[in-house]
């Protein structure tokens, strides 16, 4: 589980710690769902991230999560800690988080020019369930 | 054509050999940003370069003593800044070899300077007439001609670098047809940094009537230009790339384009008389700058100018070239870099874009460039305004990292020890 800490003591130069390293090497639940009721892709016009999302959704819930990606650490990294956090989750919690809610998880506040990556996976999510 | 960047893999040079040093062109100092953060490594000179201490001090005394409107006011001041700013279309003139002042139109900076072309080329354009680019044009060069090809029903005909990633001229040669009427081309490639030969290009060009808009951008600042010679239709220059200040750049056009020819942006200063019914416009090249131009950054501009001028824009390429031969040396030598663009070191500007792997794995060049950045070393990571060119590569992104004349061999030393940093960050 990761370590919630209030936003605005959150460092900005743990970017590449091993926690994140981890998870940008092996991210969970990385790849495509056989079955799946929902689905997304979204892109960063800005350096040419790329996630595609599957989800599985069951009685107001997602059950399953699957993504494949392109992209840098911090992308991926959310993908993968979001993913985690997100199964069994319902869906109208998961329409709430925000970006506080994604460096609550990376662990760290994220510089201007990187939060689009933060925001990738958590968007293309959010379009899948709308 | 991504086939030709695999045998590119192949092709990246392993020098074994120490890289000669290099004296430096200009002293740091020169520049007062470089000057107040001396741990700083500036290598993003592609997307604007710093500026020399003699442009800022120049732009701060003509606000102090001489500031006031142009072609505006009967009182000495304004005539002073009026004579001073026609004085500076004059020295741009001379300083890029056009005929007359009047082939110098002020922009704010190069892509209003294309802009302005593809507007200016509306009327001699039809549907089913053709358009010659490269998949390498930064998007400045390319959005014009593709709204411009929407907007008449014109063909884009696509070219492909070549597989040294240098300006296919073959190709080039061979897409010419009586239908091609506009040839769009980056002088230097902002992403390859490849020089594409202009000449070569005008001759073939103007043979089968089309005109030639080349995209001077990265050029401008780096080596020694004359348009007359080129024989270019149009040049579109930028200021802040040229050691200039931001809001400054020009086009050059060849006179008799302009003659005939109504403006893009009209307003204040474009017109001779104005009725309810009816505008006679001003003379060229007035006619093309509306409104109160940037003044002051003009005034700038041409400090920068003469700045370069007393260097020797020759001395500078020179220089540039030395110090890029050393950078893709040193470059080479990092296990997993991959450069992208002519491998060769003459002729080849110091824009170096390159990608980096770490046990196999194809880093993002965001995560390679905030690293950098941990060691205050500025590279640039992303698309670099050339999308189009990138899934030509089959590529989503690259670390660039582009050369001024204050680049040092020293400052290419850091950038490797921040490029180890993070190899061994990804290990």
């Amino acid at each position: 589980m990761a370590v919630i800490m209030s936003v605005s003591v959150l460092p900005t130069d743990q970017l590449y710690r091993e926690q994140l390293l981890d998870h940008y090497r092996q991210p969970r639940n990385y790849g495509k769902l056989l079955k799946y009721n929902a689905e997304a892709t979204g892109q960063n016009p800005l350096c040419g991230d790329v996630v595609q999302v599957q989800l599985q959704l069951q009685d107001g819930s997602i059950t399953k999560i699957g993504f494949i990606s392109q992209g840098c650490v911090i992308s991926t990294a959310a993908g993968s800690l979001l993913s985690e956090q997100m199964t069994g989750c319902s869906i109208a919690d998961v329409l709430e988080l925000r970006l506080t809610d994604v460096e609550k998880l990376l662990g760290v506040r994220l510089p201007l020019p990187r939060i689009k990556c933060g925001l990738l996976f958590l968007e293309a999510v959010q379009a899948a369930l709308q | 054509m991504r086939s030709y960047y695999n045998q590119l893999l192949m092709l990246t040079p392993v020098k074994t050999r120490q890289p000669k040093v290099v004296q430096p062109l200009v002293s740091r100092e020169d520049f007062p940003l470089l000057r107040n953060r001396p741990e700083f490594v500036y290598l993003d000179s592609a997307a604007t370069t710093q500026k020399p201490q003699v442009v800022i001090d120049t732009m701060v005394s003509f606000y102090e003593h001489e500031y006031a409107s142009v072609h505006r006011g009967i009182y000495d001041l304004s005539a002073a800044a009026t004579e001073r700013y026609e004085a500076i279309r004059q020295q741009i003139a001379l300083f890029t070899g056009a005929q007359s002042p009047s082939e110098i139109i002020f922009t704010a900076n190069a892509t209003g300077a294309l802009n302005l072309a593809a507007y200016l080329l509306l009327d001699h354009i039809n549907a089913g007439d053709e358009i010659i680019l490269t998949v390498a044009e930064h998007h400045s060069n390319l959005l014009p001609w593709q709204r411009l090809a929407q907007i008449k029903g014109a063909r884009l005909v696509w070219l492909t670098p070549d597989a040294i990633g240098c300006f296919p001229l073959d190709t080039f040669t061979s897409r010419l047809t009586s239908r091609t009427k506009v040839v769009a081309v980056g002088h230097v490639s902002n992403v390859l940094g490849y020089v594409a030969p202009l000449k070569t290009i005008v001759a073939a060009a103007h043979r089968v009537g089309a005109q030639v808009v080349v995209d001077a951008a990265q050029s401008g600042g780096h080596l020694s230009i004359d348009v007359s010679d080129i024989g270019a239709d149009y040049m579109a220059f930028s200021g802040h790339k040229t050691y200039g200040p931001t809001g400054t750049g020009w086009l050059y056009a060849k006179q008799e384009h302009l003659e005939d020819a109504e403006p893009q942006l009209v307003g204040g200063g474009t017109i001779k008389q104005v009725t309810q019914t009816n505008t006679i416009w001003h003379e060229v090249p007035w006619r093309f700058e509306a409104g109160t131009p940037n003044i002051s950054g003009i005034v700038g501009l041409s400090a920068a100018i003469a700045w370069l001028q007393k260097l020797g824009l020759t001395n500078i390429w020179k220089y540039e070239q030395q110090i890029t031969q050393y950078a893709m040396e040193k470059l080479s030598m990092v296990d997993g870099l991959v450069f992208y663009g002519p491998l060769h070191t003459q002729d080849r500007a110091g824009i170096l874009s390159f990608s980096l792997s770490v046990g196999g794995r194809r880093l993002h060049s965001h995560d390679i460039a905030q690293i950098a950045n941990e060691h205050d070393v500025a590279v640039r990571g992303g698309h670099h305004c050339a999308q189009v060119l990138l899934t030509a590569l089959g590529i989503p992104d690259l670390t660039r990292a582009s050369v001024g004349c204050h680049t040092t061999t020293a400052d290419i030393d850091r950038l490797v020890m921040a490029l180890a940093d993070v190899s061994s960050v990804f290990d």
